[in-house]
């Protein structure tokens, strides 16, 4: 599902930016790859959403959350990284 | 490996390692924004450091330096930046800074509450073929957070020396300083990341026909082809010219394969072998408590108030409002000082003109010229002073990100970016540190879209405007008619914006993509220096080019020789002369306005002082004056007219100089023909409603 769909507080795994080169390259620097798992921290309708990457937040503007495809994760036994 | 292989790593200023007493090491600083960079550069040079810019760029750029054991280090703190991509402006600089001008070595402040995304850029550090030193900071956050960092593991993975500090507290500095300086003796990093098979084998064929030399020396073939492959194919032009052909043929054609092969970018791809590894990294060397994983921090905490979906906005405009009566509540009394300052010294001239029998005109250019001009632009100089604190506490108290957030869908749906809201709200005091204030908007076209909507607010020099009229013509809806007026100009920058937006800068809106630094107490000292340094530029630059108006408006004041000061005779009279009948569609065709609005260029509130000196003798004389040559609706207009039309020349000075010159010609042109059209409309329309 698209982020800017999560609610608030759901654990979620990203799968897909859908961007361009400078807008991933400016998310990769934040360490939002896929496969790293997010907390929704705070999303407004059609605005931006607040996520929490271990204990960075981060403000993806506006837009944004259409363009991050997630996955809800159910299950966190640890908070080992995403692995490969 | 041999450590010494790259001679040119330190140039003419001695050969690395040879410890000569007095040669100057230079070692830069580098990390993420937040991490803790300033506190660490602040903690090691102390009171010796020189704020400055990075050439060609408005990216700050701070120097400083210490001695260690007879040797003098020079300290150069890189713009805080996440990668060496060069995303954004801050990122090219440092990345720049290290190929170009290759430092002795790099000292990387990694948080240690975030090792991961802090060592993201280590990493590329480390595959650039730098010298590292990480400095690992214990922050608050990662001590309120329990977390543990096994400093002797992270260093033995990377093979770089690894130091602990709490820069606030001093600890661990002098430990640092003896790494600097021992740095220059340390062998280049062996460190190297494994991409994986069919990566690396790709790696391989392309850094062969690199081949071994590139230029500058302090590059390795294997960093540049990885640039290459990220997509950086600017970074080419250090590859032999013969060999380019050809290296961007084999390069097209192995990242198409790897790309249908994986199903994924490059970039992306390249990006996740990173993370795999430092995620590795991450379980090796960091333990924290499980109970404390994802607690909410005090930051989090503030942010579910400061930043809700309700209070948020509320707040801001709250926050926006108190700095406001900040910058005129002191600034302006302040203000008053330093006109008066001004007035005595204007009178001083005069008298000494009187006393050594100098003649008349040196004494009137000295008096009404140069101290006239410049002292009624100098007279702001406690509420800029003023308005930089104030964003100083916003920008170091980790507000600033905040209120882009709050923003960001307002200002999205206008065509603009969420930060583009704060230099807006400065324009209310003054445009040009408004303009300065767009160097937070990393992608060019919002930065030029903001720069040209910010003259559009109704800075505190339209005010004066503003009041003189609304009192002489609506004595009864004074405070109406400003305000009508303060929305005119969003208003118009709102359609400049969209018109712009659609046409010369036809991009959508860069996304805001920031990070919410925890909140912190801002140190006064750092916020003193850095609104003095600010200040300091405004009272240079503007001061420069005011000066030199207000002598060439004294002396079109007075040519030719014989005629009475400011008369219609003047040059200057002449040129309104011609100049009037422009304007008579918008209500006011008489000479005066329009060397009025002339003179305004040079500061929109000599638009009064000029009008007081050509047609009124005295402040009650001036009304009656004003009576005589506009009517309540072209007088609006004329208001409207000084609101919108050509910026002052401080503004389109620093337009200029965040740009070039063609966007401020640009800026000057549009407003006077936007204002012109504006002034008739109201006019003309105004006429048929009170007719």
């Amino acid at each position: 599902m698209p982020l800017a769909e999560a609610r608030v507080g759901m654990r979620a795994r990203v799968c897909e930016i859908r961007a361009g080169r400078a807008i991933k390259g400016r998310l990769l620097g934040l360490g939002l790859v896929p496969g790293v798992e997010v907390r929704v921290v705070r999303r407004t309708r059609r605005g931006p959403v607040v996520v929490a990457r271990e204990g960075c937040r981060i403000v993806l503007g506006t837009g944004m959350g259409e363009r991050i495809i997630v996955e809800e994760q159910l299950e966190n036994p640890d908070r080992a990284g995403p692995g490969q | 490996m041999s450590g010494h292989e790259s001679p040119g790593i330190s140039g003419a200023r001695g050969v690395p390692g040879d410890g000569r007493s007095g040669r100057r090491i230079r070692i830069a600083i580098a990390g993420n924004p937040n991490s803790g960079k300033s506190t660490v550069f602040n903690a090691l040079t102390g009171a010796h450091q020189t704020v400055g810019n990075w050439p060609g760029v408005t990216v700050e750029r701070k120097e400083g330096n210490f001695e260690y054991r007879g040797h003098n280090v020079t300290v150069v703190d890189l713009p805080g930046t996440y990668s060496l991509s060069a995303c954004s402006l801050d990122e090219q600089v440092a990345h720049n800074y290290l190929v170009e001008e290759a430092p002795d070595g790099v000292v990387a402040i990694v948080d240690a509450s975030d090792l991961k995304r802090s060592l993201y850029l280590v990493e590329q550090l480390l595959e650039l073929g730098a010298r590292v030193i990480i400095d690992l900071n214990m922050s608050d956050i990662a001590r309120s957070r329990g977390i543990e960092i096994n400093a002797k593991a992270l260093s033995r993975i990377l093979g770089v020396p690894v130091v602990t500090t709490t820069a606030s507290k001093g600890s661990g500095i002098e430990e640092l300083k003896r790494l600097m300086h021992d740095l220059v003796r340390a062998p280049r990093p062996a460190f190297r990341l494994d991409y994986g098979e069919d990566l690396e084998a790709a790696i391989a064929r392309l850094t062969a026909l690199v081949g071994a030399n590139v230029a500058p020396a302090g590059i390795t073939s294997r960093w540049l082809v990885l640039r290459l492959l990220e997509g950086e194919r600017g970074e080419i032009h250090h590859v032999a010219a013969e060999k380019r052909a050809e290296l961007t043929a084999a390069l097209d054609e192995t990242v198409a394969g790897l790309e249908r092969h994986w199903g994924r970018d490059m970039g992306t791809m390249i990006a996740e072998r990173r993370f795999a590894f430092l995620s590795g990294l991450e379980r090796e060397c960091v333990r924290q408590p499980p109970e404390l994983v994802g607690r909410p921090t005090r930051s989090d905490r503030a942010d579910r108030v400061l930043t809700s979906n309700w209070l948020g906005v509320p707040i801001f405009l709250l926050m926006m409002g108190l700095a406001f009566q900040l910058v005129f509540r002191i600034g302006t009394p302040l203000a008053g000082l330093v006109d008066r300052g001004f007035a005595l010294l204007e009178r001083l001239v005069v008298a000494a003109q009187g006393a050594l029998h100098a003649p008349e005109w040196v004494s009137s250019l000295l008096a009404h010229g140069l101290i006239n001009g410049v002292g009624s632009v100098l007279v702001f100089l406690p509420n800029i002073f003023i308005l930089f604190l104030v964003i100083g506490v916003l920008e170091d108290s980790g507000y600033m990100a905040r209120a882009a957030l709050v923003m960001d869908r307002f200002m999205h749906a206008l065509g603009l970016h969420g930060k583009s809201f704060i230099p807006m709200m400065m324009g209310f005091g003054c445009c040009v540190p408004a303009i300065l204030a767009c160097r937070t908007l990393e992608s060019r076209k919002d930065r030029l879209l903001t720069i040209l909507i910010v003259p559009f607010m109704s800075c505190s020099a339209r005010l004066v405007i503003y009041t003189l009229f609304a009192a002489a013509f609506f004595p009864r809806h004074q405070g109406l008619v400003v305000f009508s007026l303060y929305l005119l100009g969003i208003l118009l920058a709102v359609l400049t914006a969209r018109i712009f937006r659609s046409f010369l800068l036809r991009e959508d809106v860069a996304p805001l993509i920031i990070e919410l630094p925890p909140y912190h107490v801002p140190v006064l000292k750092h916020l003193l220096r850095h609104a003095a340094f600010r200040s300091g530029m405004f009272v240079r630059k503007a001061g420069t080019i005011i000066a030199g108006a207000a002598v060439a408006l004294w002396a079109l004041a007075h040519l030719p020789w014989g005629v009475a000061y400011a008369s219609q005779a003047t040059v200057i009279g002449r040129v309104g002369t011609l100049l009037a009948p422009v304007f008579a569609p918008a209500g006011f065709g008489n000479w005066e306005s329009a060397v009025s609005l002339l003179a305004g260029v040079v500061a929109k509130e000599v638009v009064v002082g000029t009008l007081g000196t050509l047609c009124g003798s005295g402040p009650g004389g001036l009304t009656s004056a004003l009576h005589a040559m506009f009517t309540p609706v072209s007088a609006y207009a004329f208001m409207a007219m000084s609101l919108i039309y050509t910026p002052c020349i401080a503004t389109i000075a620093a337009i200029r100089r965040e740009t070039n010159w063609r966007w401020a010609a640009l800026s000057a042109g549009y407003s006077l023909v936007l204002g012109w059209l504006v002034a008739v409309m109201i006019y003309q329309l105004g006429r048929l409603v009170v007719h």
